[in-house]
Protein backbone atom coordinates (compact mmCIF):
# COMPACT_ATOMS: atom_id res chain seq x y z
CA UNK A 1 0.00 0.00 0.00
CA UNK A 2 2.74 2.28 0.89
CA UNK A 3 4.74 2.13 -2.71
CA UNK A 4 1.36 1.87 -4.37
CA UNK A 5 0.31 5.75 -3.56
CA UNK A 6 3.28 7.20 -5.81
CA UNK A 7 2.26 5.21 -8.43
CA UNK A 8 -1.19 6.61 -8.20
CA UNK A 9 -0.52 9.95 -8.26
CA UNK A 10 2.61 9.35 -11.33
CA UNK A 11 -1.06 7.85 -13.24
CA UNK A 12 -3.01 10.89 -12.13
CA UNK A 13 -0.40 13.34 -13.31
CA UNK A 14 0.26 11.85 -16.69
CA UNK A 15 -3.61 11.68 -17.56
CA UNK A 16 -4.30 15.24 -17.06
CA UNK A 17 -0.77 16.06 -19.09
CA UNK A 18 -2.25 13.60 -21.94
CA UNK A 19 -6.36 14.96 -21.18
CA UNK A 20 -4.12 18.68 -21.61
CA UNK A 21 -2.60 17.99 -24.75
CA UNK A 22 -6.32 16.88 -26.43
CA UNK A 23 -8.25 19.54 -24.86
CA UNK A 24 -5.65 22.01 -26.34
CA UNK A 25 -5.62 20.41 -29.40
CA UNK A 26 -9.28 20.14 -29.23
CA UNK A 27 -9.60 24.03 -28.10
CA UNK A 28 -7.48 24.58 -31.33
CA UNK A 29 -9.77 23.22 -33.29
CA UNK A 30 -13.12 24.59 -31.92
CA UNK A 31 -11.50 28.42 -32.42
CA UNK A 32 -10.41 27.68 -35.99
CA UNK A 33 -13.64 26.46 -36.77
CA UNK A 34 -15.11 29.36 -35.17
CA UNK A 35 -13.18 31.68 -36.58
CA UNK A 36 -14.07 30.40 -40.63
CA UNK A 37 -17.75 30.37 -39.55
CA UNK A 38 -17.21 34.34 -38.74
CA UNK A 39 -15.38 34.72 -41.95
CA UNK A 40 -18.32 33.23 -43.95
CA UNK A 41 -21.11 35.18 -41.62
CA UNK A 42 -18.66 38.42 -42.44
CA UNK A 43 -18.19 37.24 -46.25
CA UNK A 44 -22.56 36.80 -46.63
CA UNK A 45 -23.09 39.82 -45.56
CA UNK A 46 -20.33 41.71 -47.50
CA UNK A 47 -21.33 40.04 -50.36
CA UNK A 48 -25.28 41.26 -50.00
CA UNK A 49 -23.93 45.05 -48.95
CA UNK A 50 -22.02 45.10 -52.23
CA UNK A 51 -24.57 43.24 -53.91
CA UNK A 52 -27.32 46.35 -52.86
CA UNK A 53 -24.60 48.74 -53.86
CA UNK A 54 -24.77 47.33 -56.98
CA UNK A 55 -28.38 47.49 -57.23
CA UNK A 56 -28.40 51.04 -56.21
CA UNK A 57 -25.52 52.07 -58.34
CA UNK A 58 -27.41 50.92 -61.43
CA UNK A 59 -30.65 51.80 -60.61
CA UNK A 60 -29.70 55.85 -60.28
CA UNK A 61 -27.11 55.24 -63.25
CA UNK A 62 -23.65 56.29 -61.35
CA UNK A 63 -25.26 59.16 -59.60
CA UNK A 64 -23.42 59.53 -56.32
CA UNK A 65 -25.56 62.00 -55.17
CA UNK A 66 -28.99 60.05 -54.69
CA UNK A 67 -29.23 60.05 -51.13
CA UNK A 68 -29.62 55.83 -51.07
CA UNK A 69 -25.35 55.27 -51.68
CA UNK A 70 -23.80 56.53 -48.75
CA UNK A 71 -20.91 56.94 -50.25
CA UNK A 72 -17.13 59.16 -49.49
CA UNK A 73 -15.95 59.79 -52.61
CA UNK A 74 -12.14 59.58 -52.10
CA UNK A 75 -10.27 60.53 -55.13
CA UNK A 76 -11.71 61.40 -59.06
CA UNK A 77 -13.65 57.58 -59.53
CA UNK A 78 -13.13 56.22 -56.49
CA UNK A 79 -15.83 56.13 -53.28
CA UNK A 80 -15.92 54.15 -50.25
CA UNK A 81 -18.88 52.98 -47.71
CA UNK A 82 -17.65 52.13 -44.66
CA UNK A 83 -19.57 48.92 -42.73
CA UNK A 84 -18.53 48.43 -38.76
CA UNK A 85 -16.49 45.22 -40.06
CA UNK A 86 -15.40 45.85 -44.08
CA UNK A 87 -15.68 48.67 -46.23
CA UNK A 88 -16.85 48.84 -49.99
CA UNK A 89 -14.80 50.47 -52.70
CA UNK A 90 -16.62 51.50 -55.53
CA UNK A 91 -13.99 52.61 -58.87
CA UNK A 92 -14.98 53.80 -61.95
CA UNK A 93 -13.31 51.26 -64.75
CA UNK A 94 -12.70 51.86 -68.47
CA UNK A 95 -15.66 49.99 -70.22
CA UNK A 96 -13.93 50.61 -73.61
CA UNK A 97 -17.32 51.60 -74.87
CA UNK A 98 -18.92 55.28 -74.57
CA UNK A 99 -22.17 54.03 -74.54
CA UNK A 100 -21.07 51.62 -71.07
CA UNK A 101 -20.41 52.78 -67.55
CA UNK A 102 -18.51 50.19 -65.90
CA UNK A 103 -17.53 50.29 -61.59
CA UNK A 104 -15.38 47.41 -60.06
CA UNK A 105 -17.52 46.80 -56.47
CA UNK A 106 -14.90 45.50 -54.15
CA UNK A 107 -15.31 44.85 -50.24
CA UNK A 108 -12.69 44.25 -47.98
CA UNK A 109 -12.59 43.31 -44.05
CA UNK A 110 -10.43 45.57 -41.59
CA UNK A 111 -7.47 43.55 -42.19
CA UNK A 112 -7.43 44.46 -46.23
CA UNK A 113 -8.40 40.90 -47.32
CA UNK A 114 -11.11 41.30 -50.28
CA UNK A 115 -14.34 39.35 -49.56
CA UNK A 116 -15.96 39.84 -52.62
CA UNK A 117 -14.82 41.71 -56.24
CA UNK A 118 -17.62 42.03 -59.19
CA UNK A 119 -17.89 44.71 -61.86
CA UNK A 120 -21.22 46.32 -62.48
CA UNK A 121 -21.96 48.19 -65.59
CA UNK A 122 -25.47 49.90 -67.22
CA UNK A 123 -25.62 51.81 -70.71
CA UNK A 124 -25.59 55.35 -70.48
CA UNK A 125 -28.07 57.61 -71.74
CA UNK A 126 -28.01 58.34 -75.23
CA UNK A 127 -28.35 62.35 -76.01
CA UNK A 128 -30.85 62.95 -78.41
CA UNK B 1 2.15 11.05 15.75
CA UNK B 2 0.31 13.77 14.99
CA UNK B 3 1.99 15.56 12.73
CA UNK B 4 2.88 12.23 10.71
CA UNK B 5 -0.49 11.55 10.16
CA UNK B 6 -2.11 14.49 9.39
CA UNK B 7 0.67 14.43 6.81
CA UNK B 8 -0.65 10.72 5.46
CA UNK B 9 -4.28 13.09 5.48
CA UNK B 10 -2.89 15.44 3.22
CA UNK B 11 -1.25 13.44 1.11
CA UNK B 12 -3.99 10.97 0.42
CA UNK B 13 -5.98 14.59 -0.94
CA UNK B 14 -3.27 15.48 -3.66
CA UNK B 15 -5.37 12.36 -5.56
CA UNK B 16 -8.62 13.66 -4.89
CA UNK B 17 -7.56 17.46 -5.46
CA UNK B 18 -6.37 16.15 -9.09
CA UNK B 19 -9.38 14.47 -9.73
CA UNK B 20 -11.50 17.61 -8.83
CA UNK B 21 -8.88 19.69 -10.90
CA UNK B 22 -9.59 16.89 -14.18
CA UNK B 23 -13.04 16.88 -13.64
CA UNK B 24 -13.37 21.18 -13.82
CA UNK B 25 -11.57 20.62 -16.92
CA UNK B 26 -13.39 18.13 -18.72
CA UNK B 27 -16.69 20.15 -17.68
CA UNK B 28 -14.88 23.56 -18.66
CA UNK B 29 -13.86 22.53 -22.35
CA UNK B 30 -17.22 20.60 -22.75
CA UNK B 31 -18.20 23.64 -22.10
CA UNK B 32 -16.82 26.15 -23.77
CA UNK B 33 -16.91 23.35 -26.88
CA UNK B 34 -20.27 23.34 -26.67
CA UNK B 35 -20.82 27.19 -26.87
CA UNK B 36 -18.92 27.47 -29.67
CA UNK B 37 -20.62 24.83 -31.76
CA UNK B 38 -23.89 26.41 -30.69
CA UNK B 39 -22.85 29.68 -32.16
CA UNK B 40 -21.27 28.35 -35.35
CA UNK B 41 -24.13 26.01 -35.72
CA UNK B 42 -26.19 29.58 -35.33
CA UNK B 43 -24.31 31.28 -37.03
CA UNK B 44 -24.62 29.55 -40.42
CA UNK B 45 -28.42 28.81 -39.84
CA UNK B 46 -28.80 32.73 -39.82
CA UNK B 47 -26.42 33.55 -42.48
CA UNK B 48 -27.74 30.51 -44.82
CA UNK B 49 -31.49 31.11 -44.05
CA UNK B 50 -31.15 35.29 -45.87
CA UNK B 51 -28.78 34.26 -48.23
CA UNK B 52 -31.21 31.38 -49.43
CA UNK B 53 -33.86 33.67 -49.73
CA UNK B 54 -31.72 36.45 -50.91
CA UNK B 55 -30.58 34.36 -53.83
CA UNK B 56 -34.03 32.90 -54.34
CA UNK B 57 -35.72 35.94 -54.65
CA UNK B 58 -33.30 37.34 -56.78
CA UNK B 59 -33.28 34.35 -59.51
CA UNK B 60 -36.98 34.71 -59.85
CA UNK B 61 -36.95 38.31 -60.42
CA UNK B 62 -34.28 38.02 -62.91
CA UNK B 63 -35.66 34.69 -64.44
CA UNK B 64 -39.16 36.16 -64.65
CA UNK B 65 -40.28 38.52 -67.57
CA UNK B 66 -43.55 39.50 -65.28
CA UNK B 67 -44.12 42.50 -63.90
CA UNK B 68 -42.62 42.70 -60.26
CA UNK B 69 -44.60 44.70 -57.32
CA UNK B 70 -45.48 43.98 -53.16
CA UNK B 71 -48.91 43.51 -52.07
CA UNK B 72 -50.79 42.41 -48.61
CA UNK B 73 -51.46 39.05 -48.33
CA UNK B 74 -52.57 37.85 -45.24
CA UNK B 75 -51.60 40.15 -42.54
CA UNK B 76 -47.75 40.48 -43.96
CA UNK B 77 -46.28 41.94 -47.58
CA UNK B 78 -45.71 40.01 -50.11
CA UNK B 79 -43.35 40.04 -53.42
CA UNK B 80 -45.52 39.30 -56.70
CA UNK B 81 -44.56 38.38 -60.37
CA UNK B 82 -47.46 38.67 -62.20
CA UNK B 83 -47.17 37.26 -65.82
CA UNK B 84 -49.38 36.88 -68.61
CA UNK B 85 -49.65 32.89 -70.06
CA UNK B 86 -52.21 32.26 -72.69
CA UNK B 87 -54.29 35.28 -72.32
CA UNK B 88 -54.53 34.59 -68.70
CA UNK B 89 -52.76 36.34 -65.54
CA UNK B 90 -50.90 34.25 -63.16
CA UNK B 91 -49.41 35.79 -60.01
CA UNK B 92 -46.32 34.28 -57.89
CA UNK B 93 -46.28 35.56 -54.65
CA UNK B 94 -43.24 35.20 -52.22
CA UNK B 95 -43.79 35.73 -48.57
CA UNK B 96 -43.24 34.69 -44.95
CA UNK B 97 -45.87 32.59 -42.98
CA UNK B 98 -45.64 31.24 -39.52
CA UNK B 99 -42.02 31.42 -39.79
CA UNK B 100 -41.46 29.96 -43.12
CA UNK B 101 -40.94 31.69 -47.04
CA UNK B 102 -43.66 30.68 -49.04
CA UNK B 103 -44.41 30.82 -52.39
CA UNK B 104 -47.58 30.65 -54.25
CA UNK B 105 -48.57 29.91 -57.96
CA UNK B 106 -52.03 31.03 -58.70
CA UNK B 107 -53.95 32.48 -61.16
CA UNK B 108 -54.73 36.36 -60.56
CA UNK B 109 -58.77 36.44 -60.07
CA UNK B 110 -58.36 33.16 -57.54
CA UNK B 111 -59.60 33.83 -54.09
CA UNK B 112 -56.25 32.32 -52.11
CA UNK B 113 -54.79 32.43 -48.99
CA UNK B 114 -51.46 32.44 -47.05
CA UNK B 115 -51.55 28.69 -46.09
CA UNK B 116 -52.30 27.29 -49.99
CA UNK B 117 -48.71 28.33 -50.88
CA UNK B 118 -45.34 26.20 -50.60
CA UNK B 119 -43.16 25.81 -47.89
CA UNK B 120 -39.71 26.85 -48.59
CA UNK B 121 -37.61 27.59 -46.05
CA UNK B 122 -37.70 28.61 -42.56
CA UNK B 123 -37.70 32.21 -41.73
CA UNK B 124 -38.44 34.71 -39.33
CA UNK B 125 -39.86 37.72 -41.05
CA UNK B 126 -40.05 39.28 -44.36
CA UNK B 127 -41.29 42.68 -45.25
CA UNK B 128 -40.92 43.93 -48.84
CA UNK B 129 -41.79 47.25 -50.17
CA UNK B 130 -41.47 49.04 -53.76
CA UNK B 131 -40.93 52.98 -54.72
CA UNK B 132 -40.48 54.15 -57.99
CA UNK B 133 -38.43 50.80 -59.43
CA UNK B 134 -36.49 50.13 -56.72
CA UNK B 135 -37.88 46.72 -54.39
CA UNK B 136 -36.33 46.30 -50.57
CA UNK B 137 -36.66 43.40 -48.96
CA UNK B 138 -35.79 43.14 -45.23
CA UNK B 139 -35.40 39.57 -44.47
CA UNK B 140 -34.88 38.97 -40.90
CA UNK B 141 -33.28 42.61 -40.07
CA UNK B 142 -30.80 42.24 -43.54
CA UNK B 143 -31.92 44.61 -46.14
CA UNK B 144 -31.71 43.60 -49.60
CA UNK B 145 -32.10 45.72 -52.74
CA UNK B 146 -33.24 45.23 -56.37
CA UNK B 147 -33.39 47.64 -59.17
CA UNK B 148 -36.43 46.29 -60.77
CA UNK B 149 -36.30 47.16 -64.84
CA UNK B 150 -38.88 49.59 -65.81
CA UNK B 151 -41.20 47.51 -68.18
CA UNK B 152 -41.51 44.92 -65.09
CA UNK B 153 -42.71 47.56 -61.96
CA UNK B 154 -46.11 46.76 -61.29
Amino acid sequence: MKNKSPLQMIEFVIMLLVFAVLSALCLRTFFYANGISTKTALRDEAIIEAQNTAELLSYHKGDFSAGEIDATALTDGHWQIEHENFTIDIVATESGSPLLAVYTITATDNSGEILAEFPVSWQKEVAK
Amino acid sequence: MTNHSSKRNLIGLVPILLFVILAASVLSILLSSADTYASITERGNSTYTTRTAAQYISTKLHQSDGVVGVEIFGQDTAVTITETINNQEYITRIYCYEGYLYELFSNALADMSPEDGEKLLPMDSMTATVDNGLLTIDIAGQRIVFAIRANKEG
